[in-house]
């Protein structure tokens, strides 16, 4: 029988929590340290990426990895002459 | 729960895991040819090294009950060496009638280049020529997406590809439609870091159903869990799947893809 949302949070919610946990832990480490990288390419995908996570959508998942990828070209055989 | 783990570098791996394996329910694995942890200088080494995986792999699992199977070539980080390539190539048809070898893997694309592509096709023409079973590793991290997509339009432009036939390893939920969609098989690698992990394949599971989906650990040179199967086993038990449903992903859809191989002969526990 498949669980419901109820059970599923249940289950999930320490781990979703120690992962948050992990995530604002390594935003501060990264503010404490020396430097500015607000607007460093990973930094913007990082936020990105929380932007994702708290959204509506259905396949976060997805989406990040996406997010997270390089981009197809479906001309690439022709670029590379193969 | 008996399993079968159709994606694990065994080479990399100590002995005591064959024993680990064997206790978790382990009763045959598949071993593709991977990278060395260093760029080998010679088709010689090749030769080698399938010798150990034709001669001495199968021998080492076999004193835990596991039957070992393997498959052939030059991996995708090996493969900008294109010279190299073809030589190994050329020698892989010496072989492919030893009594354990299902097909041609793990071929594929590491950081998507024109040589990895020429590589590739040609490993392909090897494969269809030969009437072999084809394996694929799909790239890690932010390359896989772009590389799955290529290496789907190589195997779809060559009408002579039977995708029933062809394994496409290390789905993530961003590949894993565009593969199945196709007709191909998806194996999910379930590796710490930097591949997937156990919940998620669950989820990949629930989203797809297990209709040509796989599992495994992908066992090799950086940190790897044999056990990862069984993991996958216990969160889909305990998200209240069926045996019946769990088996037929960690069991018999390796078998029923394995056995369109030739000289695939597989003796099941009593």
């Amino acid at each position: 029988m498949p669980q419901s949302a109820e059970q599923v949070l249940q289950q999930e919610y320490l781990l979703a929590r120690a992962k948050i946990l992990e995530l604002a832990a390594t935003l501060d480490r990264i503010q404490r340290a020396e430097g500015q990288v607000e607007q460093h390419p990973q930094m913007q995908l990082l936020q990105k990426g929380f932007q994702i996570l708290t959204s509506d959508s259905r396949d976060r998942a997805e989406q990040v990895q996406l997010l997270f990828s390089r981009q197809y070209a479906s001309d690439w055989r022709k670029t590379f002459g193969v | 729960m008996y399993f079968v783990d159709p994606h694990i570098h065994m080479v990399s791996r100590t002995t005591d895991d064959y024993e680990t394996l064997a206790k978790m329910g382990c009763v045959a694995l598949s071993e593709p040819a991977f990278w060395a942890g260093f760029d080998r200088g010679s088709v010689e080494s090749f030769r080698d090294y399938f010798r150990q995986l034709t001669e001495f792999e199968p021998k080492r699992a076999a004193q835990y009950g596991i039957q070992h199977f393997t498959w052939l070539c030059i991996n995708a980080k090996e493969a900008e060496n294109v010279s190299l390539s073809r030589e190994v190539i050329a020698m892989i048809p010496e072989f492919l009638d030893k009594p354990n070898v299902l097909g041609i893997g793990e071929i594929g694309l590491n950081k998507n280049t024109r040589n990895e592509a020429t590589i590739f096709l040609e490993h392909v023409d090897l494969a269809v020529r030969h009437q072999q079973q084809i394996l694929i590793h799909t790239p890690h991290l932010e390359d896989k997406y772009q590389g799955t997509r290529m290496i789907l339009d190589m195997l779809l432009q060559d009408s002579r590809v039977q995708p029933e036939r062809v394994l496409v390893d290390h789905v993530e939920e961003h590949t894993i439609g565009h593969v199945l969609d196709k007709g191909f098989w998806a194996g999910m690698t379930l590796y710490p870091v930097t591949k997937c992990t156990p919940q998620r394949a669950a989820d990949m599971i629930e989203k797809y159903g297990p209709e040509r989906l796989m599992a495994n650990s992908a066992g090799d040179w950086g940190p790897s869990k044999p056990t990862a199967v069984p993991d996958l086993i216990l969160e889909l038990r305990r998200r209240g799947h069926s045996e019946k449903n769990i088996r037929r992903v960690v069991y018999e859809n390796p078998l029923r893809f394995f056995s369109q191989s030739s000289r695939f002969t597989f003796k099941p526990p009593e």
